[in-house]
């Protein structure tokens, strides 16, 4: 990091920060604050949900599978368009004209209280892991970058979030996510372009496509089925719509940010938007990484990308030894991809793919080895590592702040949705039915703040002492999602199952959720099927056994 | 409660209906899926 990407760094905080708290000015009252008084137009909206979704630490891992694993992972995205079509049909005229703040709010309309503070509780859990997580994960990777102490960088991050989110509300969470979402793609496209750029004068780009191709990146599309593989095209098109609509439709997070529409159609396009939009840019971002691949097919890619645990390894007496090996297999592998790009009939270029593959396979070995005896792990590293070595000065600073912000994009979204349900599912439902529009807004700046420093705690008790929970506990909130969308689709299209029936289906899907989980190998995109059928299942039975399943609520919408 | 006829609606600002570019979305996943396809097999091993 030189003089100038520190101030690039800190320009770009200090400025989304500040836009976000001059464009959320005046969030005075709770439509305000929680709705952005339905102000807001489709292209704010339609980004603020891809900001949302594309949290620092899928921008770091998603790179990386391209780099490690290819293209395959866009498969995981087939089912979005889908998804949002089907919303965008269905739930989004739902809950414009039911006027709610929350997803969850449309039960109690739809059901009763129990079976909304239920599903509202269930968003809670889920989500309160999560938004430690999400805080944990960049702030142990930019802290071992940036060579500041990782309790600093999560306080840094978490401190400028609470600092918007509290001022400004959904507001200033969706403008600042609208700069993020440009200076995001902008950022990747040039890392893009500037790993093609620093390839070797004799290498085109179109070498460098078939380079990747030759070495298996290039492979996104997987038609065999199997539903122990969560990346082929039948989990993306079943599996990953069930996840997309439960996601984008019962989560709060995704909820609030289109119910901030000025009307129907503008909530409508901001999905349709993010049905055109998100296949190809996960398919650049998984492109970037493979590109990324081939640039270090030509100058040599550290052991280990993670700069802490590399300098560990240099002071290790089996150092000497890997580096050595690693550094001839480096050459192989140079010099067989060459090959493989020089050769013009079939049975050279074949022998010279098999040549590759052994010299990579060398590689993989001794960097599992390197990876072992410093017991660490290096995937987010990896684009990191490219970007901090080998971008111009001055990006570098640009990258490294749009991953930061990124990362902050994501927690506002979700200190705001927790905030929103806490207030208006909890508080305001259960304990001040008649709280003032001002108490209102009172209540949802303190819970906001009071999320964001649990967000902090969350994030330095998972980052410093359970590194590997990160992994378990992004696992356990895809658990929740299918009895959710479950009975939102009882909600919107089973009139005649009533409260009880589809509160008894709620626990019956999360039970079966659990189950699939504890009990069988299936990929865990499938639990959402499972746990979605099982309570549309179950509550429709118990409706047929308990006719009428409990009164559809004293407010049913007609 | 507001009645449900003050929310505003409005149509696509292209191709006239909902029903349309939600069948658009649906080609345009289908052709999209076809070009990685495409990709796939150009430039496999």
């Amino acid at each position: 990091m030189t003089p100038l990407d520190w101030v690039v760094l800190f320009a770009w905080l200090i400025f989304l920060v500040s836009y976000g708290l001059y464009r959320g000015r005046g969030s005075d009252t709770a439509n305000q604050f929680l709705l952005a008084g339905k102000t807001m137009p489709w292209y704010a909206m339609g980004l603020s949900i891809m900001a949302t979704q594309a949290s620092a630490i899928t921008f770091l891992t998603t790179t990386a599978q391209g780099y490690v694993d290819g293209l395959r992972f866009v498969q995981f995205y087939f089912g979005l368009p889908i998804a949002m079509v089907i919303l965008a049909a269905t739930v989004v005229p739902a809950f414009h004209r039911a006027r709610v703040y929350t997803a969850y709010e449309y039960l109690e309309k739809r059901f009763d209280s129990k079976t909304r503070s239920l599903v509202a509780l269930i968003f809670l859990l889920s989500r309160a892991a999560q938004s430690g997580v999400a805080l944990a994960a960049p702030a142990i990777a930019l802290s071992a970058i940036l060579g500041w102490p990782f309790r600093l960088t999560a306080i840094l991050m978490g401190g400028l979030v609470i600092l918007y989110t509290t001022t400004g509300g959904i507001k200033a969470v969706t403008w600042a996510d609208v700069q993020q979402m440009v200076v995001i793609t902008a950022s990747l496209l040039l890392a893009c372009l500037i790993a093609i750029s620093l390839l070797p004068p004799d290498v085109s780009f179109l070498d460098a496509v078939r380079l990747a191709g030759a070495a298996g990146r290039l492979k996104a599309v997987d038609t065999h089925f199997d539903p122990n593989n969560r990346y082929n095209i039948w989990t993306g098109l079943i599996a990953a719509t069930f996840l997309f609509l439960s996601y984008f439709g019962t989560d709060q997070s995704q909820v609030q940010r289109y119910l901030t529409g000025r009307s129907i159609g503008q909530s409508r396009l901001s999905l349709i938007f993010n049905a055109v939009f998100k296949v190809p840019m996960q398919f650049g971002i998984l492109f970037t990484g493979a590109m990324v691949f081939v640039f270090f097919l030509f100058q040599r890619p550290p052991l280990i990308f993670q700069p802490v645990d590399m300098q560990r390894l240099e002071s290790m007496s089996e150092y000497p030894a890997l580096e050595s090996r690693f550094e001839r297999a480096f050459e192989q592998r140079q010099a067989a991809a060459r090959r493989v790009k020089d050769a013009q009939e079939p049975a050279s270029r074949s022998a010279a793919i098999q040549e590759f593959r052994t010299a990579q396979s060398q590689m993989d070995v001794l960097h599992a080895d390197a990876l072992k005896a410093t017991n660490s792990s290096d995937t987010n590293y990896i684009f990191l590592s490219f970007v901090t070595h080998y971008l111009p000065r001055g990006l570098v600073g640009l990258i490294l702040g749009v991953i930061f912000t990124a990362a902050m994009s994501a927690i506002s979204g979700e200190i705001n949705s927790l905030a929103t349900v806490s207030v208006i599912d909890i508080y305001r439902r259960h304990f001040r039915p008649d709280a003032t529009d001002r108490e209102t807004v009172t209540a949802s700046r303190a819970a906001t703040a009071v999320w964001g420093i649990y967000a902090v705690g969350f994030a330095m008790f998972v980052g410093q002492s359970f590194g590997a929970l990160i992994e378990t506990v992004n696992q356990v909130g895809s658990l929740f999602y299918g009895s959710m969308l479950g009975v939102f689709v009882i909600a919107f299209f089973l009139k005649r199952v009533g409260a009880t029936a589809a509160f008894i289906g709620v626990i019956a899907g999360q039970s079966a959720s659990f189950a699939a989980a504890k009990f069988t190998s299936i990929a865990y995109l499938w639990y959402n099927v499972v746990a979605a059928l099982t309570v549309v299942i179950v509550a429709v039975l118990v409706s047929y056994a308990r006719p009428g399943g409990g009164p559809p609520g004293p407010r049913a919408i007609p | 409660m507001m009645n449900h006829d003050q929310i505003p609606d409005e149509p696509p600002p292209f191709l006239r209906t909902w029903p349309r570019v939600y069948a658009f979305v649906l080609i345009y996943l289908a052709a999209v899926i076809g070009a990685f396809y495409w990709f796939t097999v150009h430039y496999a091993p």
